[in-house]
């Protein structure tokens, strides 16, 4: 598979974990550290 | 790689900010309360395995912001303790961000000799240095707007998203952000535009689903200062047609530049004076003109203008009369930049340059002693009597409501040397047994009673002669 994609899905996939974890008010340091993943690996597809 | 004229002219130019900025800082009037309400907040920031990252704070303030900029103002409170000095030079590091970018948008769109002549304006400019010589969070709008904007035009898109996004976690005014980026990528960079906003949308996404979710806090200062349906617009409330309310607020937007007693809102005064000198006002129009005439032919002049005119109307004219100042901020560096650009069609720039910049420390000074006299000043006073006459340690109550601010200003003045206790006026009063009391707007009934308790006490309304207005200080022993 297109490496590029690979790491757009994962950019997506953290981003979803995040989302969840807002959603349900269960933020923690877990879910910025997905964040700041999600941020990093975006600059290696964009 | 940063080319070595740029970094020795950076260089001094960051000293000449940082001085002009430090000479400012340390006039005791020269003050707001909402550096303490802000410093506060991120003084008592949860712990960070604690923190609601995707949250709104302070939950107890008339509005809520994204913890970012109290997460990096707080490590300046652990280095340098809770002091006002701190809270001031929290914000340096944005000043010296916009400073820097402010010197690369201009080379970019220009050269470096204007870019030079830019940082040098910037630096001394009036309506900037009476804001950055506060600990207030506008300058951090001020710096992700620019920074994006700068990143974007230099065609680094992915850094132009991380800025666009991060304008959104700080104070309203940078929202404007993304549609000037947007209003300029459409004409000039379209395929960098989608970049720009993926990342924008990357960054933001979580704080999306927390607004979405639990507070809105992206649409709540909007809804609260927007002068055609917000909910502190007079106008608005008196039904006043929106066309009528434009029309005034556009007409005394332009008389405030230089015009005394027409700006200034929420305590943010600028002495009450227009925002500008005269000079520089006159610079800044010729450069306007001249901006407007060359906007056919330079990308570079379309680009200010889009950057200015934009936030300029919807930051400035749309908001909650009369004009404010603080919200115009984030295009304070623009104003510099057409002024620079004048003066280098003049002949004698360096003398010309130098008369701009000791016109504007001239009417920063002239802003800051009016202000003295139209600011409250009480808060300051009693901190000072406090350091003066109470020994260090002993406990303060306040008797006002929870979130009253005195305590919050009080903590930085006194270097958090005193135990303070803010209440509400009933609990307080019940629980005291002795110490420093103040009160706000304290009954008769409850003075007398204060005083049965402690007949050898002292009250005071007033210290050098100057009013404490709506605050009592209460020592049940004489001074």
């Amino acid at each position: 598979m297109n490496r590029s994609l690979v790491i757009w899905l994962a950019v997506l996939v953290l981003q979803a974990i995040v989302a969840i974890h807002v959603y349900t008010r269960q933020v923690s340091i877990v879910s910025l550290v997905f964040w700041l993943l999600s941020i990093i690996l975006a600059r290696f597809v964009l | 790689m940063i080319h070595r004229k740029d970094r020795f002219a950076l260089i001094i130019l960051i000293l000449f900010q940082l001085g002009i900025l430090w000479y400012f800082v340390r006039i005791p009037t020269h003050y707001h309360q909402d550096e303490f309400i802000t410093a506060f907040t991120s003084w008592t920031l949860p712990p960070i395995t604690k923190l609601d990252w995707f949250a709104a704070y302070p939950p107890v303030w008339v509005s809520q912001f994204p913890v970012l900029f109290h997460i990096l103002q707080k490590p300046f409170f652990w280095i340098f303790g809770p002091t006002v000095t701190a809270v001031r030079i929290s914000v340096w590091p944005y000043a010296i961000g916009i400073l820097v970018y402010l010197y690369f948008l201009t080379k970019i769109l220009y050269s470096r000799k204007l870019a030079i002549i830019v940082g040098i304006i910037y630096s001394a400019f009036a309506p900037h240095v009476y804001l950055s010589s506060m600990g207030l969070h506008f300058i951090s709008s001020t710096f992700f707007y620019i920074a994006a904007l700068t990143h974007f035009v230099a065609g680094q898109n992915v850094a132009a998203g991380i800025f666009s996004g991060a304008a959104y976690l700080t104070y309203t005014s940078s929202y404007i952000t993304y549609p000037v980026i947007a209003l300029i990528g459409i004409f000039t960079n379209r395929r960098g535009l989608v970049t720009t906003t993926l990342v924008a949308l990357l960054i933001l996404s979580p704080f999306l689903v927390y607004a979405a979710t639990v507070n809105n806090f992206f649409t709540q200062r909007v809804s609260q200062v927007n002068a055609l349906w917000g909910t502190w617009s007079d106008p608005a409330k008196q039904q006043i047609a929106p066309l009528a309310i434009i029309q005034k607020q556009t007409i005394d937007a332009f008389r405030s530049l230089v015009i005394p007693g027409v700006g200034g809102l929420g305590g943010y005064n600028f002495g009450k004076l227009g925002l500008l000198d005269t000079i520089t006002a006159v610079l800044l129009a010729i450069g306007f003109i001249m901006l407007l005439g060359g906007a056919v032919k330079k990308s570079g002049n379309r680009i200010v203008l889009i950057a200015l005119l934009v936030p300029f109307t919807t930051g400035f004219i749309l908001t909650t009369h009369p004009p404010p100042f603080h919200r115009l901020s984030i295009i304070y560096p623009f104003l510099a930049l057409i002024v620079g650009l004048t003066i280098t069609r003049f002949r004698f720039v360096v003398v010309l340059s130098g008369i701009v910049i000791v016109a504007n420390l001239l009417h920063t000074n002239y802003m800051i002693k009016a202000d003295a006299n139209i600011y409250p000043q009480n808060s300051r006073l009693i901190a000072e009597y406090i350091t003066q006459n109470i020994p260090p340690g002993q406990p303060i109550q306040i008797a006002a409501y929870p979130s009253f601010y005195l305590g919050q200003e009080l903590l930085f003045r006194t270097n958090n040397h005193y135990p303070i206790t803010t209440g509400e006026t009933g609990n307080i009063l019940d629980g005291y047994r002795g110490g420093t009391l103040l009160l706000l707007n304290p009954t008769k009934e409850n003075l007398d009673k204060l005083r049965a308790m402690y007949p050898n006490s002292s009250t005071l309304r007033s210290i050098d002669g100057v009013s404490l207005g709506d605050i009592t200080l209460f020592r049940p022993v004489k001074k």
